[in-house]
């Protein structure tokens, strides 16, 4: 092993491929593969991904002590075959179906690697579980904790309970495949009319709008849970075992109809499914977690797993959970994976040493490449774009409050890409939280996507209890709080409304900063301290500077379909398509009115497949 | 990702502060560059103990990552001084004098190192050379360029170097890799390359071939030019072309150019030629990349220590 410890973590194959890397047990990089090839949550071999973590590290193949590989492959052939026994007669077409996608590109693993990294290196693999465990303990900012991950599938588990401690990590009970939280939530987004693995963000947004009418029937019907949130799916509703369909026709009739077309009118029925399908989700996750301070002992919870970027069901843990603290992983999805095996390698595998760290060790999830201002200087140049130079941070922060004061719809590239789904104020569209139009219009006119979907609030740490219910920090923007009720207008949605006026509803003012005030009075909150993020928290006191509001709207930088912008040429790419109205690159300035006509063609929107 | 940025009198620089994995056919390749914009791990802090390094992509490294170049390995020999690498690739010597003039000009190193690819003669003579854009589009890009007025002074043109990059046919003044392009490729498809070029005693650079020609005239007052104005010791390194090297090719042309240009100025030349040619031709194939005339990481280890001694020598 070379002495500078280097490890570099893979996930890929599934979604969200990644690549992370480790330096002496400091996480120095990791970035998901879309950002860099611009297809949006790309399973592919994260080449891209790989070459930019080696970049950030400076190092050579040869410098690499090993690559960890975040899935067991043989034990997910073992799933495949125990599932694909138990449908048959079917079960030839699924072994083959499954066979196929979960292998892939893996029966090629050692190859890819050694032609992204020049010379063959050690490899190891870590479960799938236990790397999504460690992804959430290795970085916490906890000596020891209760960890908690749940997803769709791994290798056999779907959600597991582990404790870790110092350099050690132990899982104690699993919940194994077929019986998936993750693909109950999964089925109901594809009954819903939107894209598994990509749509769930929506239907927790769009669950507020209905009444959990159907959750009695969902338990009863669908799932049995105990009392420690252990639970299994009645697979007579589900057809995802045969890899044909998330959900059988027995599905389609318990909910009264086939699945919502997609791009169709949402209804009634779509809101309530939603609303149901959250309250049992947040049920189950809450069980499971006490569940998990029982068996434990600890106080801290660390989460994984794609149903921990649930964030409404975080903040349900928060307010009614037995825990004092609770950290979750910002890449929780299959991307943090990555991260996870190169961490579990080291800690559990070397045995390195493991340093806590008050903040924790991740860095604010900064993890991906910050661009020189010769880098965007070169890009601005070659694309003839008209721009101004701020001296410092501080007077670029001056102008940006001031625009989005006067209204102004911002796009904020500044310092390394944030590492996860979320957008923490690096790759982010901001504006104004107090305008009242500033939803839809972020939404139609510069997202191109639902007019439903709520955006985020950033706000300063310390300021968070003076609009929030919520009295902690929230810097990955994981956890749903309510506005303060003084802050709140007598708004009431009328939840048995058949044909809701989505844009009426949302142009609503439901409280003094509705933009970032959802229809049942939440936000998913990120609190921005200036340990992680000095240039955002100057820039949010200087909007409060102006306004007395030390809160903006921030949603990721990019459209719908699209993976958040990676580099300048992606931001400005994005920028002129949209209807934004500044674009900051660093300390360079790009007025939408002072540059000379672009092409109005609109059919780059075929680019990106819709999610 | 850019490499590159505009610069209005030497056409191009490497984009200052960057730190890359560069794709390259050979495997990819680390770089960094310093805050001018070059391949350096550190900034010039004290020009007047440091050693100045001019040339093209085999001087700045194409291929190879920092700290595998032979300006790298000559920093292992050189304890004393601080080496410092102002390789631009793609360049003739027009554009390293014109790098030298901007960076350089108004500091006093050790010494100055004018390491000339011996094909950096052909790039003197055009005013364009081929790139690629982001689109995968082959298109022209202006460079600027010298020649001699009637009173036979030197002259620089196409200053401020145009930013727009013009399409193949507005221009032939372009550097071909040398004539007969067309026919090159075929022979080098063939397999044939190698063998055709002892038979038929290839020069590849046939600027060198006559004291008068007009490629020479012009790298000589070039080189005149820029070493009468290096307020210190400077040298001249012609960095043999693999032909050369691998004796596919006669180097005689260029290295009686050189010595003559030495005799006339008395500026030191330090042929390395005869050094690398010390081990067994077939093992000097290594001495260059897989798929790239560039020099491998061996290679780079070679010419260091092909003209170490002599750079010593002289400081």
């Amino acid at each position: 092993m070379t002495s500078q410890r280097n490890i570099l973590g893979v996930s890929a194959f599934y979604h969200d491929s990644a690549a992370a890397i480790l330096s002496r047990g400091e996480i120095v990089a990791a970035a998901q593969e879309e950002r860099f090839s611009r297809k949006k949550h790309d399973p592919r071999f994260p080449k891209h991904a790989i070459s930019y973590c080696m970049e950030e590290a400076f190092i050579e193949a040869e410098d690499l002590a090993l690559v960890a590989f975040y899935d067991n492959t043989p034990l997910t052939i073992d799933r495949i075959i125990r599932n694909s026994t138990t449908v048959s007669p079917q079960g030839e077409e699924c072994f083959s179906n499954a066979l196929k996608s979960a292998l892939g590109g893996k029966l090629h693993l050692r190859e890819s690697l050694k032609n992204v990294l020049g010379q063959d290196r050690p490899l190891w693999f870590v479960d799938h579980h236990i790397s999504h465990s460690a992804s959430a303990f290795f970085p916490s900012p906890f000596e020891e904790a209760a960890v908690v991950t749940a997803d769709g599938v791994g290798e056999h588990a779907t959600l597991s309970i582990g404790y870790g401690s110092g350099n050690t990590l132990d899982l104690i009970s699993e919940i194994n495949y077929p019986h998936s939280l993750g693909l109950l939530y999964s089925a109901f987004t594809f009954y819903c009319g939107f894209k598994v693995n990509s749509g769930e963000y929506k239907l927790m947004g769009l669950a507020p709008y209905g009444k959990p009418i159907y959750a009695d029937l969902i338990e009863r019907h669908l799932i049995d849970i105990k009392e420690d949130g252990s639970f299994a799916l009645n697979m007579a509703y589900f057809d995802f075992p045969l890899g044909q369909s998330m959900i059988s026709e027995k599905f389609c009739d318990l909910f009264g109809g086939p699945a919502r077309e997609r791009e169709s009118v949402i209804s009634r029925r779509e809101m309530d499914l939603a609303a149901s399908v959250q309250a049992v989700t947040e049920k189950i996750m809450l069980l499971i977690t006490n569940h998990a301070r029982k068996l434990t002992g600890s106080k801290n919870l660390c989460m994984a797993g794609g149903v921990a970027l649930n964030c409404v069901a975080t903040g349900k843990i928060w307010n009614f959970g037995d825990f004092d603290q609770i950290w979750v992983q910002p890449a929780a999805g299959d991307a943090g994976g990555a991260l996870g095996a190169a961490l579990y390698a080291d800690h559990v595998g070397l045995g390195s040493k493991r340093t806590v760290q008050a903040r924790g060790s991740q860095n604010a999830s900064y993890l991906g490449r910050r661009y020189s201002p010769g880098s965007i200087q070169a890009v601005l140049d070659r694309e003839k774009v008209v721009y101004a130079q701020a001296d410092n941070v501080e007077a670029r922060n001056r102008l940006i409050a001031k625009a989005l004061a006067d209204g102004l719809i911002v796009g904020h590239f500044s310092g390394r890409m944030e590492f996860g789904p979320r957008a923490l104020g690096a790759r982010s569209i901001i504006g104004d939280p107090r305008s009242v139009e500033m939803q839809s219009k972020m939404n139609l006119s510069i997202k191109f996507r639902e007019s439903f979907r709520p955006f985020a609030p950033i706000i300063k740490y310390d300021r968070v209890s003076d609009y929030f219910d919520f009295q902690h920090e929230s810097p990955y923007m994981l956890v749903v709080a309510p506005v303060n009720e003084a802050r709140r207008t007598d708004f009431e949605l009328n939840l048995n409304e058949d044909n809701m006026d989505m844009i009426k509803i949302v142009n609503h003012p439901r409280s003094d900063i509705p933009a970032v005030t959802h229809v049942d009075f939440s936000a998913r909150l990120q609190t921005v301290h200036p340990e992680d993020n000095p240039e955002l928290y100057g820039l949010l006191n200087e909007f409060e500077n102006l306004t007395g509001v030390p809160v903006l709207v921030n949603t990721s930088f990019n459209v719908r379909g699209e993976p958040i912008v990676e580099s300048p040429a992606d931001a400005l790419r994005c920028f002129f398509r949209t209807e934004m109205d500044l674009l900051i690159l660093e300390n360079f300035l790009i007025f939408k009115d002072k540059q000379a006509a672009r092409d109005t063609d609109m059919s780059w929107k075929g680019e990106f497949e819709l999610d | 990702m850019d490499l590159f940025k505009y610069h209005e009198r030497i056409g191009y620089t490497f984009i200052p502060n960057l730190k890359v994995r560069v794709d390259h056919t050979d495997g990819p390749y680390l770089m960094r560059t310093d805050q001018l914009g070059f391949r350096n791990d550190r900034e010039i802090t004290n020009a007047n103990n440091s050693i100045f390094v001019f040339g093209d992509s085999f001087t700045a490294g194409d291929g190879v990552s920092n700290g595998r170049r032979y300006t790298d390995f000559l920093q292992e020999g050189i304890k004393d001084s601080e080496i410092f690498n102002f390789g631009l690739p793609g360049s003739g010597t027009d554009q390293q004098y014109l790098t030298w003039e901007a960076y350089a000009k108004d500091l006093s190193p050790r010494l100055t190192v004018i390491a000339v690819l011996v094909e950096n003669i052909r790039r003197n003579m055009v005013q364009h050379r081929y790139v690629v854009t982001p689109e995968g589009e082959k298109r022209l890009k202006p460079k600027p360029y010298f020649d001699f007025d009637e009173a036979g002074q030197l002259v620089l043109r196409q200053v401020p170097v145009p930013r727009d990059l013009l399409p193949l046919e507005a221009s032939k003044n372009v550097d071909q890799g040398g004539k007969f392009p067309g026919l090159r490729k075929l022979i080098t498809d063939l397999g044939l390359k190698e063998n055709l070029q002892k038979f038929t005693k290839y020069q590849p650079v046939p600027g060198y071939n006559s004291a008068n020609s007009k490629d020479w005239l012009l790298m000589r007052g070039i080189l005149k030019n820029w070493t009468s104005q290096i307020s210190g010791p400077c040298v001249i390194v012609p960095i043999p072309l693999y032909q050369h090297i691998e004796e596919t090719a006669c180097p005689k042309a260029y290295q009686t150019r050189f010595s003559e240009f030495s005799n006339e100025t008395s500026i030191p030349v330090i042929d390395p030629l005869k050094k690398l040619q010390l081990v067994d031709v077939a093992k000097r194939r290594d001495y260059r990349l897989k798929n790239d005339t560039h020099l491998s990481t061996l290679g780079h280890k070679a010419l260091a220590g092909a003209v170490l001694d002599e750079i010593l020598e002289l400081i």
